[in-house]
């Protein structure tokens, strides 16, 4: 979000494309339109992510919500699918923004409805205030 | 078991397999099913063992379900609308059976 504005600022037209329906990333997910009553829950550095929301949304990017990219060609052709639809664009410049993703390891038992990885939870609470009180948590990292 | 903290969105009503689910307004489909206690949402098309949701953020596709008769949809993707008919993804979905389907949004 801030390489776009930030390039938009400086004269570029500035396409973004966004797996997710609203902006935010993984960090500031769904931020735009979160309704939980307690804001203690995600805390004070979740809801800063409205600065850098604010100012993507006052800047010239377009903004493209729900769009998956599948490929990005050396000619700099990007293959996109959104509303059911796939198209190709191009672009002089390209900014590549795919975050972190969790590495689960496979123990028996994983794929059991039911079992989801620690970021699969926090995806839940910031998306809907949904929770499993009773939760187990297993394995390391920085998100447990 | 499944709890949802306090929220003030508005809800919205949908189906899961015939039973009439509500869930607020801005949920995916995963979210909602998994507020109402709902885990097992397909058959792997492999082994035909229950699956359900494991990364919620697009990338595992183990969330699959049926919405509205289009198969192969990702419930962590897909925002829940009013009235919509959502079914477990039983095996591999029908590819000849999705060329005369309607194409939903995503």
């Amino acid at each position: 979000m801030a390489a776009a504005a930030t390039a938009a600022e400086h004269g570029a037209s500035v396409l973004l494309i966004d797996e997710q329906g609203t902006p935010g990333g993984q960090i500031y997910r769904s931020l735009t339109r979160q309704n939980l009553k307690d804001k203690s829950i995600l805390g004070p550095e979740y809801y800063a992510g409205h600065a850098l929301i604010t100012e993507l949304q006052a800047s010239s990017v377009e903004y493209c919500p729900g769009t998956t990219v599948w490929q990005v060609s050396e000619e700099r052709e990007i293959g996109i699918s959104g509303n059911g639809a796939a198209r190709i664009l191009t672009a002089d410049q390209v900014i590549i923004a795919t975050g972190a993703q969790e590495r689960p390891f496979p123990v028996p038992g994983w794929t059991l409805p039911g079992v989801m990885g620690a970021g699969a939870a926090q995806v839940l609470l910031k998306s809907g205030g949904v929770t499993v009180p009773d939760a187990v948590f297993v394995g390391t990292g920085p998100l447990l | 078991m499944v709890r949802r903290i306090e929220t003030t969105g508005p809800e919205v009503v949908f189906t899961f397999e015939g039973q009439r689910i509500v869930a607020q307004t801005g949920d995916s489909i995963a979210a909602a099913l998994t507020a109402a206690g709902i885990q097992d949402l397909r058959d792997s098309a492999v082994s035909g063992a229950a699956r359900g949701i494991y990364c919620m953020m697009g990338a595992c596709f183990d969330c699959l379900v049926e919405v509205d008769g289009v198969p192969n949809r990702q419930a962590c993707m897909t925002e829940v609308r009013a009235g919509m008919r959502i079914r477990r993804q039983r095996g591999a979905r029908d590819i000849h059976a999705q060329d005369s389907a309607p194409m939903g949004s995503s």
